[in-house]
Protein backbone atom coordinates (compact mmCIF):
# COMPACT_ATOMS: atom_id res chain seq x y z
CA UNK A 1 0.00 0.00 0.00
CA UNK A 2 1.53 3.37 -1.08
CA UNK A 3 0.60 6.56 -0.61
CA UNK A 4 -1.70 6.94 -3.17
CA UNK A 5 -3.76 4.10 -1.88
CA UNK A 6 -3.61 5.91 1.76
CA UNK A 7 -5.04 8.98 0.57
CA UNK A 8 -7.59 7.07 -1.71
CA UNK A 9 -8.90 5.26 1.59
CA UNK A 10 -8.14 8.38 3.32
CA UNK A 11 -11.09 10.18 1.18
CA UNK A 12 -13.58 6.73 0.98
CA UNK A 13 -13.39 7.21 4.73
CA UNK A 14 -14.00 10.96 5.26
CA UNK A 15 -17.29 10.29 2.43
CA UNK A 16 -18.51 7.26 4.72
CA UNK A 17 -18.52 9.41 7.64
CA UNK A 18 -20.07 12.21 5.63
CA UNK A 19 -22.90 9.79 5.30
CA UNK A 20 -22.24 10.07 1.18
CA UNK A 21 -23.47 7.22 -1.59
CA UNK A 22 -19.87 5.44 -1.87
CA UNK A 23 -21.10 3.66 -4.85
CA UNK A 24 -21.60 6.57 -6.82
CA UNK A 25 -17.48 7.63 -6.15
CA UNK A 26 -15.35 6.71 -9.22
CA UNK A 27 -12.03 7.23 -8.95
CA UNK A 28 -8.99 5.95 -10.94
CA UNK A 29 -7.11 4.56 -8.70
CA UNK A 30 -9.91 1.70 -7.42
CA UNK A 31 -9.61 0.25 -11.12
CA UNK A 32 -6.12 -0.37 -10.87
CA UNK A 33 -5.69 -1.30 -7.49
CA UNK A 34 -7.31 -4.59 -6.45
CA UNK A 35 -6.96 -4.00 -2.38
CA UNK A 36 -8.27 -0.66 -2.27
CA UNK A 37 -11.25 -2.02 -5.08
CA UNK A 38 -11.89 -4.42 -2.29
CA UNK A 39 -11.77 -2.15 0.54
CA UNK A 40 -13.89 0.34 -1.45
CA UNK A 41 -16.27 -2.83 -1.65
CA UNK A 42 -16.49 -3.25 1.92
CA UNK A 43 -17.00 0.43 2.84
CA UNK A 44 -19.62 0.37 -0.13
CA UNK A 45 -21.47 -2.93 1.34
CA UNK A 46 -21.18 -1.28 5.24
CA UNK A 47 -22.33 2.19 3.98
CA UNK A 48 -25.38 0.56 1.82
CA UNK A 49 -26.37 -2.02 5.73
CA UNK A 50 -26.13 1.66 7.48
CA UNK A 51 -28.50 2.99 5.26
CA UNK A 52 -30.92 0.10 5.30
CA UNK A 53 -30.89 0.44 9.20
CA UNK A 54 -34.11 2.62 10.77
CA UNK A 55 -32.69 6.31 11.88
CA UNK A 56 -33.50 6.11 15.93
CA UNK A 57 -33.65 9.55 17.06
CA UNK A 58 -33.54 9.59 21.18
CA UNK A 59 -36.46 10.90 22.50
CA UNK A 60 -36.73 13.61 25.56
CA UNK A 61 -38.01 10.85 28.03
CA UNK A 62 -35.11 9.24 27.27
CA UNK A 63 -32.57 12.00 27.69
CA UNK A 64 -34.69 12.97 30.76
CA UNK A 65 -34.31 9.15 32.29
CA UNK A 66 -30.48 9.01 31.83
CA UNK A 67 -29.53 12.72 33.16
CA UNK A 68 -31.85 11.48 36.43
CA UNK A 69 -29.68 7.67 36.47
CA UNK A 70 -26.58 9.82 35.91
CA UNK A 71 -27.53 12.05 38.82
CA UNK A 72 -26.99 9.77 40.96
CA UNK A 73 -23.39 8.99 39.90
CA UNK A 74 -20.71 10.81 42.03
CA UNK A 75 -18.72 11.55 39.08
CA UNK A 76 -21.58 13.48 37.91
CA UNK A 77 -23.07 14.77 41.21
CA UNK A 78 -21.17 18.19 41.38
CA UNK A 79 -22.15 21.53 40.57
CA UNK A 80 -21.09 24.72 42.28
CA UNK A 81 -23.14 27.16 40.99
CA UNK A 82 -26.55 25.67 41.47
CA UNK A 83 -26.58 28.80 44.23
CA UNK A 84 -26.89 31.78 41.37
CA UNK A 85 -29.89 30.46 39.95
CA UNK A 86 -31.27 30.50 43.61
CA UNK A 87 -29.74 33.86 45.12
CA UNK A 88 -31.29 35.13 41.81
CA UNK A 89 -34.93 33.96 42.14
CA UNK A 90 -34.60 34.74 45.84
CA UNK A 91 -33.34 38.30 45.19
CA UNK A 92 -35.79 39.11 42.31
CA UNK A 93 -38.95 37.59 43.52
CA UNK A 94 -37.91 39.39 47.23
CA UNK A 95 -37.91 42.70 45.30
CA UNK A 96 -41.06 42.13 42.65
CA UNK A 97 -42.90 41.42 45.82
CA UNK A 98 -41.97 44.81 47.55
CA UNK A 99 -42.13 46.81 44.76
CA UNK A 100 -45.54 45.18 43.80
CA UNK A 101 -46.89 45.61 47.29
CA UNK A 102 -45.70 49.50 47.42
CA UNK A 103 -46.95 50.19 43.90
CA UNK A 104 -50.01 49.09 43.43
CA UNK A 105 -52.87 51.50 45.58
CA UNK A 106 -54.55 48.81 46.82
CA UNK A 107 -54.03 46.34 49.79
CA UNK A 108 -54.23 42.66 48.90
CA UNK A 109 -55.32 41.69 52.66
CA UNK A 110 -58.22 43.30 52.58
CA UNK A 111 -59.37 42.21 49.39
CA UNK A 112 -61.84 39.79 50.25
CA UNK A 113 -63.26 42.45 52.91
CA UNK A 114 -63.81 44.38 49.88
CA UNK A 115 -65.12 42.63 47.89
CA UNK A 116 -67.73 41.15 49.83
CA UNK A 117 -69.13 45.00 50.75
CA UNK A 118 -72.56 46.11 49.89
CA UNK A 119 -72.54 49.43 49.05
CA UNK A 120 -72.82 50.67 45.71
CA UNK A 121 -69.18 51.72 45.45
CA UNK A 122 -67.14 49.39 46.46
CA UNK A 123 -64.74 50.34 49.16
CA UNK A 124 -61.60 48.43 48.10
CA UNK A 125 -62.21 51.71 45.34
CA UNK A 126 -61.21 54.02 47.78
CA UNK A 127 -58.60 52.08 49.64
CA UNK A 128 -55.47 53.33 49.55
CA UNK A 129 -51.93 52.36 50.83
CA UNK A 130 -50.00 54.44 52.86
CA UNK A 131 -46.54 53.52 53.40
CA UNK A 132 -46.07 54.24 56.85
CA UNK A 133 -49.20 52.66 57.94
CA UNK A 134 -48.19 49.51 56.18
CA UNK A 135 -44.86 49.90 57.93
CA UNK A 136 -46.54 50.24 61.53
CA UNK A 137 -48.89 47.13 60.50
CA UNK A 138 -45.69 44.61 59.70
CA UNK A 139 -44.20 45.93 63.30
CA UNK A 140 -47.37 45.34 65.31
CA UNK A 141 -47.33 41.76 63.07
CA UNK A 142 -43.41 40.73 63.95
CA UNK A 143 -44.39 42.19 67.72
CA UNK A 144 -47.55 40.03 68.18
CA UNK A 145 -45.00 37.27 66.67
CA UNK A 146 -42.49 38.50 69.20
CA UNK A 147 -44.17 38.36 72.09
CA UNK A 148 -45.56 34.85 71.62
CA UNK A 149 -41.79 33.86 72.57
CA UNK A 150 -42.25 36.07 75.46
CA UNK A 151 -43.83 33.50 78.12
CA UNK A 152 -40.64 31.78 77.36
CA UNK A 153 -37.28 32.57 80.01
CA UNK A 154 -33.78 33.01 78.04
CA UNK A 155 -32.36 30.41 78.70
CA UNK A 156 -35.16 27.94 78.14
CA UNK A 157 -35.61 29.30 74.71
CA UNK A 158 -31.74 29.19 74.15
CA UNK A 159 -31.64 25.84 74.98
CA UNK A 160 -34.71 25.28 72.74
CA UNK A 161 -33.19 26.91 70.16
CA UNK A 162 -29.92 24.60 70.33
CA UNK A 163 -31.94 21.64 70.41
CA UNK A 164 -33.89 22.79 67.43
CA UNK A 165 -30.01 23.18 65.56
CA UNK A 166 -29.20 19.56 66.94
CA UNK A 167 -32.44 17.86 65.76
CA UNK A 168 -31.78 19.00 62.43
CA UNK A 169 -27.87 18.65 61.76
CA UNK A 170 -28.89 15.56 63.03
CA UNK A 171 -31.96 14.47 60.65
CA UNK A 172 -29.68 15.89 58.03
CA UNK A 173 -26.54 14.34 58.68
CA UNK A 174 -28.55 10.89 59.14
CA UNK A 175 -30.48 11.41 55.45
CA UNK A 176 -27.07 12.45 54.18
CA UNK A 177 -25.45 9.30 55.62
CA UNK A 178 -28.36 6.73 54.54
CA UNK A 179 -27.87 8.66 51.07
CA UNK A 180 -23.70 8.08 50.59
CA UNK A 181 -24.22 4.49 52.11
CA UNK A 182 -27.02 4.14 49.49
CA UNK A 183 -24.39 5.13 46.75
CA UNK A 184 -21.68 3.18 48.24
CA UNK A 185 -24.13 -0.38 48.27
CA UNK B 1 -63.64 53.09 38.67
CA UNK B 2 -60.94 55.44 39.29
CA UNK B 3 -58.61 55.25 36.54
CA UNK B 4 -56.23 55.36 38.52
CA UNK B 5 -57.59 51.90 40.33
CA UNK B 6 -58.49 50.24 37.54
CA UNK B 7 -54.95 50.55 36.18
CA UNK B 8 -53.62 49.69 39.58
CA UNK B 9 -55.51 46.90 39.59
CA UNK B 10 -54.40 45.66 36.31
CA UNK B 11 -50.54 46.53 37.15
CA UNK B 12 -51.25 44.28 40.22
CA UNK B 13 -52.15 41.22 38.17
CA UNK B 14 -49.79 41.67 35.38
CA UNK B 15 -46.58 41.47 38.19
CA UNK B 16 -48.25 38.53 39.63
CA UNK B 17 -47.95 37.05 35.74
CA UNK B 18 -44.54 38.50 35.76
CA UNK B 19 -43.38 37.00 39.01
CA UNK B 20 -44.75 33.73 37.92
CA UNK B 21 -43.69 33.79 34.51
CA UNK B 22 -39.88 35.05 35.79
CA UNK B 23 -40.22 31.66 38.11
CA UNK B 24 -40.82 29.54 35.43
CA UNK B 25 -38.12 31.16 33.25
CA UNK B 26 -35.51 30.38 36.20
CA UNK B 27 -36.71 26.71 36.35
CA UNK B 28 -35.26 26.71 32.68
CA UNK B 29 -32.13 28.48 34.00
CA UNK B 30 -31.22 26.18 36.65
CA UNK B 31 -32.01 22.79 34.34
CA UNK B 32 -29.35 24.86 31.94
CA UNK B 33 -26.94 25.74 34.07
CA UNK B 34 -26.97 23.42 37.07
CA UNK B 35 -28.38 19.71 35.54
CA UNK B 36 -26.78 17.78 37.84
CA UNK B 37 -28.18 19.31 41.05
CA UNK B 38 -31.45 19.69 39.09
CA UNK B 39 -31.16 16.20 38.65
CA UNK B 40 -30.65 14.55 41.74
CA UNK B 41 -33.39 17.30 43.21
CA UNK B 42 -36.18 16.06 40.43
CA UNK B 43 -34.83 12.46 41.20
CA UNK B 44 -35.42 12.51 44.93
CA UNK B 45 -38.97 14.49 44.39
CA UNK B 46 -39.87 11.74 42.17
CA UNK B 47 -38.72 8.98 43.40
CA UNK B 48 -38.71 10.29 47.58
CA UNK B 49 -41.76 12.09 47.60
CA UNK B 50 -42.95 10.93 51.31
CA UNK B 51 -39.27 11.48 52.52
CA UNK B 52 -38.35 14.44 51.08
CA UNK B 53 -41.83 15.87 52.57
CA UNK B 54 -40.38 14.99 56.07
CA UNK B 55 -36.94 16.19 55.32
CA UNK B 56 -38.69 19.33 53.70
CA UNK B 57 -41.13 19.86 56.39
CA UNK B 58 -38.17 19.73 59.71
CA UNK B 59 -36.01 21.94 58.00
CA UNK B 60 -38.61 24.33 57.18
CA UNK B 61 -40.08 24.60 60.52
CA UNK B 62 -36.52 24.61 62.29
CA UNK B 63 -34.88 26.91 59.73
CA UNK B 64 -37.88 29.00 60.87
CA UNK B 65 -38.01 28.86 64.40
CA UNK B 66 -34.35 29.39 64.33
CA UNK B 67 -34.80 32.66 62.37
CA UNK B 68 -37.54 34.23 65.26
CA UNK B 69 -35.19 33.18 67.75
CA UNK B 70 -31.86 34.55 65.93
CA UNK B 71 -33.63 38.05 64.96
CA UNK B 72 -35.52 38.63 68.25
CA UNK B 73 -32.00 39.01 70.12
CA UNK B 74 -30.32 41.62 71.55
CA UNK B 75 -27.00 40.74 69.87
CA UNK B 76 -26.82 41.80 65.94
CA UNK B 77 -24.54 39.53 64.35
CA UNK B 78 -27.20 36.85 65.62
CA UNK B 79 -29.75 38.70 64.52
CA UNK B 80 -27.75 39.30 61.22
CA UNK B 81 -27.45 35.21 60.96
CA UNK B 82 -31.38 34.90 61.67
CA UNK B 83 -32.33 36.97 58.54
CA UNK B 84 -29.40 35.21 56.62
CA UNK B 85 -31.22 32.26 57.40
CA UNK B 86 -34.54 33.03 56.36
CA UNK B 87 -32.89 34.50 53.09
CA UNK B 88 -31.65 30.95 52.43
CA UNK B 89 -35.04 29.31 53.48
CA UNK B 90 -36.63 31.78 51.01
CA UNK B 91 -33.95 30.51 48.19
CA UNK B 92 -34.06 26.82 48.55
CA UNK B 93 -38.19 26.74 48.71
CA UNK B 94 -38.22 28.83 45.15
CA UNK B 95 -35.85 26.35 44.10
CA UNK B 96 -37.97 23.82 45.71
CA UNK B 97 -40.82 24.75 43.30
CA UNK B 98 -39.23 25.00 40.38
CA UNK B 99 -38.22 21.37 40.81
CA UNK B 100 -41.78 20.75 41.40
CA UNK B 101 -42.82 22.19 38.01
CA UNK B 102 -39.95 20.10 36.42
CA UNK B 103 -41.96 17.19 37.76
CA UNK B 104 -45.55 18.11 36.59
CA UNK B 105 -43.76 18.79 32.78
CA UNK B 106 -42.27 15.42 32.82
CA UNK B 107 -45.93 14.01 34.20
CA UNK B 108 -47.47 15.91 31.73
CA UNK B 109 -44.99 14.57 28.76
CA UNK B 110 -45.97 10.99 29.48
CA UNK B 111 -44.59 9.73 26.26
CA UNK B 112 -44.55 12.61 23.70
CA UNK B 113 -41.24 14.04 22.44
CA UNK B 114 -41.18 17.34 24.57
CA UNK B 115 -37.75 18.88 24.92
CA UNK B 116 -37.28 19.92 28.38
CA UNK B 117 -37.66 23.54 28.18
CA UNK B 118 -41.37 23.08 26.77
CA UNK B 119 -42.00 20.05 29.68
CA UNK B 120 -40.76 22.73 31.92
CA UNK B 121 -42.83 26.01 30.61
CA UNK B 122 -45.80 23.68 30.50
CA UNK B 123 -45.28 22.07 33.86
CA UNK B 124 -44.55 25.61 35.53
CA UNK B 125 -48.07 27.04 33.94
CA UNK B 126 -50.21 24.15 34.92
CA UNK B 127 -48.91 24.14 38.59
CA UNK B 128 -49.54 27.69 38.67
CA UNK B 129 -52.92 27.57 37.52
CA UNK B 130 -53.35 24.53 39.91
CA UNK B 131 -52.04 26.96 43.18
CA UNK B 132 -55.04 29.66 42.50
CA UNK B 133 -57.95 27.19 43.04
CA UNK B 134 -59.32 28.66 46.18
CA UNK B 135 -58.18 26.64 49.64
CA UNK B 136 -57.69 23.37 47.87
CA UNK B 137 -54.71 24.68 45.92
CA UNK B 138 -52.99 26.79 48.58
CA UNK B 139 -52.97 23.29 50.38
CA UNK B 140 -51.69 21.56 47.69
CA UNK B 141 -49.40 24.62 47.12
CA UNK B 142 -47.91 23.94 50.86
CA UNK B 143 -47.71 20.21 50.19
CA UNK B 144 -45.84 21.23 47.57
CA UNK B 145 -43.20 23.48 48.86
CA UNK B 146 -42.39 21.14 51.75
CA UNK B 147 -41.74 18.06 49.06
CA UNK B 148 -39.80 20.19 47.68
CA UNK B 149 -37.36 21.91 49.93
CA UNK B 150 -36.38 18.77 50.74
CA UNK B 151 -35.78 17.28 47.22
CA UNK B 152 -33.07 20.22 47.13
CA UNK B 153 -31.80 19.68 50.98
CA UNK B 154 -31.53 16.42 49.55
CA UNK B 155 -29.63 17.14 46.59
CA UNK B 156 -27.35 19.81 48.45
CA UNK B 157 -26.64 16.67 51.04
CA UNK B 158 -26.32 13.75 48.02
CA UNK B 159 -23.17 15.97 46.81
CA UNK B 160 -20.92 13.88 45.57
CA UNK B 161 -17.05 14.14 46.33
CA UNK B 162 -14.85 16.35 44.15
CA UNK B 163 -11.91 14.26 42.97
CA UNK B 164 -14.29 12.53 40.96
CA UNK B 165 -15.72 15.41 39.27
CA UNK B 166 -15.80 15.12 35.58
CA UNK B 167 -13.61 17.63 34.19
CA UNK B 168 -12.05 18.29 30.46
CA UNK B 169 -8.83 17.43 31.96
CA UNK B 170 -9.61 13.84 32.98
CA UNK B 171 -12.42 13.31 30.06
Amino acid sequence: MNDTCSKYRMSLRQQFDAGLGLEEVTDDHAATCPECRAYHEQMAALNAAFFMMPLEVPRNVLVQRVKSRLAAEPAYANDARWWLPAASLCAGALLCACVLYFAVPIDPWAWWDYANETSATPQWMLGEISLAQEIASAQTLWHDLSGALAPFSTPLLWMLAGLAALLLMAVNGAEAYRLRTMRRS
Amino acid sequence: MQPEKALGFMAFLLGCLTVKAACIALSVWLDVSAPAFTARALNAYQTRGKRSFVLGTINGLILLFLFIVLVNTQFKPLALLGILILFMLIALVLIGYTIAYHDFGSRLRGDRDWSAMRATITGGAVAELMFLTPVVGQIFSLGVLFRGLGAVVTALLSRGPAQNEVSPENV
